[in-house]
Formats: structure tokens, C-alpha cells, sequence
């Protein structure tokens, strides 16, 4: 229908933003750095006029300038940042709109998404740090009995051991001309004008376009995390708490509200990761009453707080009934399902990407909904249209095409490195037949 | 063959007049083809045979039905005071000839407590009163533990009834029983069911409690009623199906009609696909393996 | 994709969306919409209350070739949806916020409800929407009460909850999930189950949306079929098939 020009590569923005020659500076800010572009004083931006969420939840709104929020360029409403680029691109806003929730599905035993998990709460805490000098504007919950898990928060990307070296560098200079930037804290936007010429570009002819992620206007609106890092200093009780899902469920859902309204004009991030382990939960909790009760007052605490608060939820999939998921799913805004290869794929994988082993992916990502658009009635389930694949320094998701296998040592692969960034607005056939079997040395991408 | 044909229609007239005198006349319907039509053909023919009193007890209509003289909410009255409820209406004495007849209709018998509709029907049912059930075939009972070997309501209600009235709808020709059956099992209901027009199988039981089975068409509109001929299906097959290739091989090579008007009706996948109007657009939509290039004028698809 | 082919919202046989002879007599009637759980009804149920409101859905029937309808009071009460939701969407269709309620069913439900009597929460949520004749409910998604409520049955909730709600107004329209597995047959499965028939047949008419069978497709969101219910309605129910298109907030029908 519509053409998509080649070259919006997946892995396009992300590797740019995280070069520190590209954007000097840019990722140090992001560590609680004094920043050497805060010298760029943001004129303090104001919101796009169809943003009636925020406006229509008064009085209990987050600062306008909070630097992990951004509008959807898809609807207006205010965003932020899952912590993993390419999952803010493939919901279709950028991020996870305030007043949303997602739930990410896992089949099978493995962990991906503890990764997702990670990156949301080291998100959270790195928008808390952006401003070193006030209290903080982000606060996170997570629902979980495994305390340790604020000492694995990743820190951010630092690109590459010659990357770190320059920009320690860099760091050291900045620090001599910090003095007389320090009150000027205020993260740095350009002027509006700018943001309005922007949307007008998006809004015409180039709709296939990606909505750029804004590198400049939104700098401290997502970072790149590397899995392997720790953050630090690692989180403190003011930047994460830490709630018991094993306790009564009244109590919990009391002590939530309580959290949120104490951190007033906060941005909150909720996060429940491995709803329904059944190490963490009794079980009591798999009753229907039990995990919908919960998870339904979850939802009620993040609409009642929607203008500054959002869910991410992750649950086993193989934990669960058809049944019982179907009703937990149905509860969330968003639902995504990830499905990691069995070892048969990924030993074919292996061999077709024999030349670039760092292309091999590990599972397929299903959407069931996607936030706002699957509410309004737009269906969005793509079956087997994207994968993932987990790498140190990012959570990489991409359309999926089964690669060609090449006998002899030449090229690797075809082009299926180049992928679409717009999901959901493309109709392709789904590959999971091909994908269940791949056939031998005769494989190929099945697209039409 | 005829004889018995006219036979069957007039045990349904008797029946559905109420001449043959029924205790609990069992009515089973889906959401394919309600009850309701069926219960008014047979207030249509009770009432051309003389007065009838109906009492119309309701555990799903909120509605009180023009014909009914009485209405019983079961949610209000409660139901351990149902069949007081219900008695209370009915004569006490043996009825004069002269007397209505009293009709009590239970619009869904799926909502009675497996544990109580003997006794529920045993305290309603008396000589001078004919209940009209409706039991829902689609709705799943729920189990009960303590009651592992109870027969279910349907049986129960099965074993009771003297007459029993399945309803079904009347398949138009692009919709066969199995596509009937996938969708409704969906919650999907074709467009054409719950007509005015229906099949009715009467299963009447005579006093040794040997039942005879019969299927109908019914108009409910021109009270009409059809043997249905079963012979007709495999008369047809016969005359469809003479073609060379019926033996050729163990295979099935031939085109029945259904099948060739399922073929015909194949819906294109996409709606572009069959606007013919753009005048041969090519519909393109990039790939990732195209190779594009926006400068070369000779790159243009279009 | 011309215009031509662009179809209007047309539910009764004399070319209303909600018949006026709906409403008369004083009877109750029921409307259910089933729904995906991929195929949210939310822009129906907002096309029928603007319908219901303004007399004509706007924003689906694109030519005035359908009856313009009377102005009626309308309750809206979601157990999924926060309120914001349907004010920022009846909003962007013009209908006045002074013409409908919604009730708040999302918010605090569970807080509320942990440790009540079933019947008496029932009875506060009946409460909750005004009795009015000639006027018309919208509910949405009641059955996530069997989630919710330990030991609650499809049948208590239509007696106690579905049946005293009809009796408030004289449409009640339920949108509801559909959950088909057949080979489930677990308690909770079942209940569901009988709560989805229960509902259809007490229906005058069904509205169900589901996505297209071959999958996703760019130009088409799902279908809209609209049939009879098990009830009989005082007007003839046009039953038809739509194709829908669900896009950037507007929704266009289509012939199938």
C-alpha cells in the first residue's frame, strides 16, 4: 500500500544515541553527572493541545518537564520510557502511556523477561537521577518478594571499552566547568515551535515514517542499559519500594495507593515481575478471585492515578491456564506474548547466521494489544511477526524473517537484517509454520 | 406411508392443543432457535380448544408476556417458596369440564437446582395442570460433588416428560450443521435462526412409556405443520451424483452443489482486492527484502 | 476503498439503530454485544450511546438516511474502562457530558468489595445506576464479577444483578467477552459460559464483533454481525454483517 524506505533500520537510533561522540555527554547526564549540556536551558515544554488526559486529571499530574516523559507521537498522551528502545517502539507510542498497563507473557522456562523487568526499574531510577539536585521526580514499586532484585538494576550503556576511556575523559572536563552550570538544572528541551514542526511533519505525507524517537527534544527520556552492569549507588528505599505480593491483597493495594500519594507529582512505575510464581505465591492465589482480584485492583489503582503511573506486569505463561490467562490478559491495556525458540531453531539459527552469531535471535514476540490503540477497538494481534533477541547491552526486537541458510562461507545471511520499526500498521503473513520447521537448506523468507 | 405421515400431524395437533393430557410437556431449544415459538403455537391450539388460564413462571424474563395471566418472579418470590407460590394460583378441586385449563410455563428449567426439580415438579404437577418447561440444551450444567451420581436436569426432566418438543432451526442452504455447530460453539449466531419458521421433533410417550418419534416443519406464522420426508435427503444424492466419476476411483471427485456454492462464496481475503474500481492498481507493499532505491526513476513499481 | 461501499449502523427494521417501539409498553429489553477479547467493543458502545443521546450515530452513519431517534438518558457503568475513558471519547463525539453518567466500576472495586456480602454488593452497584423508564444502560464486561467474587455463579449474577438492572431502565445493552475452549470444563469455564448464553438468550439482539479469520489485515478491523437473540423482539431485528475499520479513532462499516 505504501512504501517504507529502506534503511529505518531497527538498530538505527539506539547504537547513535549511544555513542558519546555523536551526542557528547549525553549519557553521562543520565548517571547523575552534573551535565555539560544543561548549559542548554529547556524553555520548559508545554503540552500538546489534545493531550486532554493529563489535563482533565487535575491536580495531581507530574511536573511538566519530567525528562522520562514524552508525548505519543501516535496519540498525544503522555508517555515514558519502558527502558528498552525497541519495546517503546513496537507498543506504538514510544514508551508506555501514563495510565497504562502491559503485560508481558513468557512461554517456557526462561527469564527474557526479567531483562524487561530490569531495564523498566533501572529506567525508573536513572529518570529519578537526571536532576541531582532535587528530590527526585520518579519513584518505583515493585511487587516482589526478592529485595535483591535492586542490587541487579543494569546501569547504563557506556559504549564500548575504547568508548568508556574517552568519555572518562570527557567527564573530567566537564567537571571543571561544572561550578557555574549547577543551578541550571533544568533538562534541556528545545523550544516547543520546534516539537509543533515536528508533529505537522509526521502528520503529512511521510506517515510510514518512524516517529523519530526525538533524540534531542526527549535526551534523558530513555537510556540504553548493559545487562552486565550494575547500577550505582544501587537504588535506596527512596527510589524503589519493595511490597509483599503474599500479603492480604487489601493491604497491599492500601499500601500502593499510600506510596503513590506520598510521592506526590512523581511519576510511579509499578512493576510485577513473575505475577504467579508459584515459589513467591500461595495458592490460594491461583484461584480466579485471587490473581483477578489483584490484578484488577492494580488496574484500578493505576486509572485512578493515570496521570502519572504506570504498570508493567510479567507472568509464565506455562504457570497458567488457557483459561486464567485469557481473564488476566483481558485486564491489562497491553499484552505481549514471548516465545523463545526451542534448540532445533536456534541450532538453525546458529548455522544460518554462521558469519554474524550476534544476529542470531532467541524467541518470536507475539502482540495481543497494544496500549490505547487495541482499547479503542483496533485489533493488533500479530502472531509471529516480530523476534527478539537478548543481547548485553540491549533487549533488541525485530520483524522476523526465517534467514536463508548458505551452504558455502560467503555472504552469511540475506538482507533480513533490515527490519521495519512501525509495527502493527503492516499486514504480512504470519510464519509460523515455517518457522515450526525449518526446512533444510531450501529455507526462505516466506514473505507473499 | 401417507397414512402415517397424516397420522404424525395429527398427534401434533393433539398435542399441541393439549387434548392429550400431558403433565409436563418438556420444550429443548439452543441459542440457534428459541423455544418461545413453539410455546405460543401451543397456547394457539390450547386456546382455539377452550379457556386457558397460563401462569408464567420466570427465572430469566423480566418481561411479563401478553398471554400470561399470572407472572412469577422467581428472584423475588424466592425459591424455596416457589411451587407455594405456584400452587397458591391453581384450583384446589377436581376442575368442572367448564374450567380453563391451567398452563404453568417455566421459561428455563436450567436454573432449578438439580437436587429439587423432582420434587419441584412433583409438587406442582397435579391432574388438572400442564407445565411447559424450557430446558436450554447449550447451557453447561456445573457439576456438584456431593451429587456425583445424580442423573443431570436434562435427564431428570427427560425421564418425566410425556411429550418432549426439541426445537432446531431450519439450515438455509449456505449453512450446514457442522458450520452451525462451529460458530455457535463461538457465540456466534448465523444470520436466519431463531425464525419464525422451525424444526420440531416430537418425542411422545404412550401410557407403557414406549415413545414415538416425529420430525415437523412449523410456520408459526400460518400455523402450518411438514412431516419431514428423510427419504428426500437420500432421494436427491442419488440424482445428483449419477456422473461417471463415482467409480472411478475411492476417492470422491465430484462437486456436490453445497460444496460449488461454498466455492462460489469464498471471500476474498481482501476488501482492495475486490474493489475493482481503482482500475488495476498494483497494490504493493514494501518488503524487507526489497531493494529500493528512491532516486532510480526506473525503480518505480507503479 | 470508495465511499459507496461506506454503510450505515442500522439495527432494527425500521432503519434505527434502537427502535422507538423499544421502548414502549414499559417492557425491559436486553442488547448484547459480544466481543473478542482482541476486538474491544469500546467504539460501538460509544457509537450507541451517542446514538441514543443525539438520536443518530454521528460519527458511523455517514448520510441522514436513518431515523433520527428521540434524545434518551443513558448510564454507562464499566468494570474495566475508568470513567476518563468514556468522557474523553463521548467527548470527541460531541455529545454533551451533561446527557450521560458513568459509573465508576474500576476504581476501588476490589478495596470495596474484599470481605462484603456478594448480594449487598450487588445491590450497591445496582444502586448506583438511576431507575428511569425509557432510559438505557450500558454495562460492560459484568462477567469479570465471576473472576472477582469468590463463589459467584452466572445465575446469581443474572438474578441479582442482570435482571433488577433491566428493570431500571427499559435497554440494557451488555457488552461482553467472549472465552471459547470448548474441551474446558473447568467450574470457572463453565460458569463463564452459561453467563455468555444466559445473556444471549435473553436478547432481543445480538451485536457480535470478532477479528477476520485469515488474521490481521491493514484495511479491515473485524466483523460486526448482528442477529436475533432468544427473545422476541417487538420490532424485526435486521440481521446483518459488517465489515468494520477501526482507525486513528473513527470507525467506517462495510457490506461483507
Amino acid at each position: 500500500m505504501s512504501f517504507r524506505r529502506r534503511g529505518e533500520v531497527l538498530h538505527g537510533t539506539a547504537p547513535r544515541r549511544a555513542d558519546p561522540r555523536g551526542l557528547p555527554g549525553n549519557l553521562l547526564t543520565s548517571r547523575g553527572i552534573p551535565q555539560r549540556e544543561s548549559s542548554r536551558v529547556g524553555v520548559g515544554r508545554i503540552l500538546p493541545p489534545t493531550d486532554q488526559f493529563t489535563q482533565l486529571s487535575v491536580n495531581d499530574s507530574i511536573e511538566s518537564n519530567h525528562p522520562g516523559v514524552r508525548p505519543s507521537p501516535a496519540t498525544s498522551q503522555q508517555t515514558t520510557s519502558t527502558g528498552c528502545q525497541d519495546l517503546d517502539r513496537l507498543l506504538g507510542h514510544m514508551g508506555l502511556p501514563l495510565g497504562n498497563s502491559l503485560l508481558v507473557e513468557e512461554r517456557t522456562t526462561t527469564e527474557f523477561n526479567a531483562v524487561l523487568c530490569k531495564v523498566f526499574a533501572a529506567q525508573g531510577v536513572v529518570h529519578n537521577r537526571v536532576d541531582s539536585n532535587k528530590t527526585g521526580n520518579t519513584h518505583l514499586i515493585v511487587v516482589s518478594l526478592d529485595q535483591s532484585f535492586a542490587k541487579q538494576l543494569p546501569g547504563t550503556y557506556k559504549g564500548s571499552k575504547k568508548d568508556i576511556k574517552r568519555s572518562k575523559i570527557a567527564e573530567e572536563e566537564s567537571k571543571l566547568t561544572v561550578q557555574n552550570l549547577a543551578e541550571q538544572g533544568q533538562p534541556s528541551r528545545y523550544n516547543d515551535l520546534r516539537i509543533a514542526w515536528r508533529y505537522k511533519l509526521t502528520d503529512g505525507g511521510s506517515k510510514d515514517e518512524n516517529p523519530t524517537y526525538n533524540v534531542d527534544e526527549y535526551q534523558n527520556y530513555s537510556n540504553q542499559f548493559d545487562i552486565t552492569t550494575r547500577l550505582m549507588p544501587a537504588p535506596t528505599p527512596q527510589e524503589i519500594s519493595f511490597l509483599s505480593p503474599i500479603q492480604p491483597l487489601q493491604t497491599l493495594l492500601s499500601q500502593i495507593d499510600r506510596i503513590i500519594t506520598q510521592n506526590k507529582g512523581k511519576l510511579v512505575r509499578i512493576l510485577v515481575p513473575s505475577l504467579l510464581h508459584p515459589a513467591m505465591y500461595p495458592p490460594h492465589m491461583f484461584k480466579l478471585s485471587g490473581i483477578v482480584s489483584l490484578v484488577h485492583g492494580l488496574r484500578g489503582i493505576v486509572k485512578k492515578y493515570q496521570s502519572r503511573c504506570t504498570l508493567l506486569a510479567t507472568v509464565s505463561a506455562d504457570m497458567l491456564s488457557d483459561f486464567m490467562l485469557s481473564q488476566v490478559e483481558n485486564i491489562f491495556d497491553a499484552a505481549l506474548i514471548l516465545e523463545p525458540f526451542d534448540q532445533e531453531m536456534l541450532k538453525f539459527l546458529e548455522r544460518a547466521y554462521k558469519s554474524q552469531p550476534n544476529k542470531v535471535q532467541h524467541g518470536l514476540l507475539h502482540i495481543l494489544k497494544l496500549p490505547v490503540f487495541s482499547e479503542r477497538g483496533e485489533m493488533h494481534v500479530t502472531k509471529s511477526e516480530f523476534a527478539f533477541k537478548n543481547g548485553r547491552k540491549k533487549f533488541e526486537i525485530e520483524e522476523w524473517g526465517i534467514p536463508v541458510e548458505d551452504n558455502d562461507d560467503m555472504g552469511g545471511n540475506t538482507s533480513s537484517s533490515s527490519s521495519s520499526t512501525q509495527p502493527g500498521l503492516r499486514n504480512e503473513s504470519a510464519h509460523p509454520q515455517s518457522a515450526e520447521k525449518p526446512g533444510g537448506n531450501t529455507t526462505v523468507n516466506l514473505d507473499f | 406411508m401417507s397414512g402415517s405421515n397424516s397420522n404424525a400431524t395429527i398427534l401434533l395437533k393433539r398435542v399441541l392443543s393439549l387434548n392429550e393430557f400431558s403433565p409436563l410437556i418438556l420444550c429443548i431449544d439452543s441459542i440457534a432457535q428459541t423455544a418461545n415459538y413453539v410455546l405460543e403455537e401451543i397456547l394457539y391450539n390450547a386456546s382455539k380448544n377452550g379457556q386457558i388460564s397460563v401462569i408464567y413462571v420466570s427465572f430469566e424474563s423480566v418481561n411479563c408476556p401478553s398471554y400470561a395471566a399470572k407472572f412469577i418472579d422467581v428472584e423475588s418470590v424466592g425459591f424455596s417458596r416457589l411451587s407455594q407460590a405456584i400452587s397458591s394460583y391453581l384450583p384446589s378441586s377436581p376442575p368442572a369440564t367448564s374450567s380453563p385449563k391451567h398452563i404453568v410455563i417455566v421459561d428455563s428449567m436450567n436454573h432449578i437446582p438439580k437436587n429439587q426439580v423432582a420434587q419441584l415438579m412433583a409438587s406442582i404437577s397435579s391432574k388438572n395442570v400442564t407445565v411447559l418447561g424450557v430446558y436450554h440444551r447449550d447451557i453447561p450444567e456445573i457439576s456438584d460433588p456431593t451429587l456425583e451420581h445424580y442423573p443431570s436436569v436434562l435427564s431428570l426432566l427427560y425421564f418425566m416428560a410425556t411429550t418432549v418438543l426439541e426445537v432446531n432451526p431450519i439450515l438455509s442452504n449456505d449453512l450446514d450443521e457442522e458450520e452451525l455447530k462451529d460458530e455457535l460453539v463461538k457465540y456466534l449466531i448465523p444470520r436466519g435462526l431463531n425464525n419464525s419458521k422451525f424444526q420440531l421433533t416430537l418425542t411422545n410417550r404412550r401410557k407403557s412409556g414406549r415413545s414415538l418419534i416425529h420430525n415437523f416443519y412449523v410456520d408459526s406464522n400460518t400455523h402450518n405443520y411438514e412431516v419431514v420426508r428423510e427419504i428426500k435427503d437420500d432421494d436427491q444424492d442419488e440424482d445428483e451424483n449419477p456422473e461417471a466419476l463415482q467409480d472411478l476411483t475411492t476417492f470422491n471427485l465430484s462437486t456436490s452443489t453445497k460444496q460449488k456454492i461454498a466455492k462460489d462464496q469464498v471471500a476474498l481475503p481482501f476488501l482492495e482486492a475486490q474493489s475493482f474500481n481503482t482500475g488495476g492498481a498494483i497494490v504493493y507493499q514494501f518488503e524487507k527484502d526489497d531493494d529500493y532505491d528512491e532516486e532510480d526513476p526506473y525503480e518505480d513499481p507503479f | 476503498m470508495s465511499s459507496a461501499q461506506r454503510q450505515d449502523l442500522v439495527v432494527f427494521g425500521d432503519h434505527s439503530v434502537i427502535s422507538d417501539q423499544i421502548f414502549q409498553n414499559g417492557f425491559h429489553h436486553l442488547i448484547t454485544i459480544t466481543a473478542s477479547p482482541f476486538t474491544s467493543p469500546t467504539w460501538l458502545i460509544n457509537s450507541l450511546v451517542e446514538s441514543q443521546i443525539l438520536g443518530r450515530p454521528y460519527s458511523l452513519n455517514s448520510d441522514s438516511s436513518a431515523v433520527q431517534g428521540h434524545s434518551r438518558p443513558v448510564t454507562v457503568g464499566s468494570f474495566v474502562h475508568e470513567p476518563q475513558l468514556f468522557h474523553n471519547a463521548l467527548g470527541k463525539l460531541k455529545v454533551s457530558p451533561q446527557k450521560y453518567k458513568v459509573v465508576d466500576l474500576v476504581t476501588d472495586l476490589v478495596a470495596k468489595s474484599l470481605g462484603k456480602p456478594k448480594n449487598r454488593l450487588y445491590n450497591d452497584i445496582l444502586q448506583q445506576f438511576p431507575l428511569q423508564a425509557q432510559s438505557v444502560i450500558v454495562l460492560e464486561q459484568p462477567e469479570l464479577l465471576l473472576s472477582l467474587l469468590e463463589g459467584s455463579t452466572s445465575d446469581e449474577i443474572h438474578s441479582q444483578l442482570i435482571a433488577p438492572l433491566m428493570k431500571r431502565c427499559s435497554v440494557l445493552i451488555l457488552a461482553t467477552n467472549i472465552y471459547n475452549d470448548g474441551e474446558d470444563t473447568t467450574r470457572d469455564s463453565l460458569e463463564l459460559s452459561r453467563f455468555t448464553l444466559g445473556c444471549i438468550y435473553k436478547s432481543i439482539a445480538i451485536m457480535s464483533l470478532r477479528p477476520l479469520e485469515t488474521g490481521r489485515a491493514s484495511d479491515v478491523t473485524g466483523t460486526l454481525r448482528i442477529t436475533r437473540g432468544g427473545a422476541c423482539s417487538p420490532v424485526h431485528v435486521l440481521e446483518n454483517e459488517y465489515l468494520y475499520l477501526n482507525q486513528k479513532e473513527t470507525t467506517r462499516l462495510f457490506y461483507r
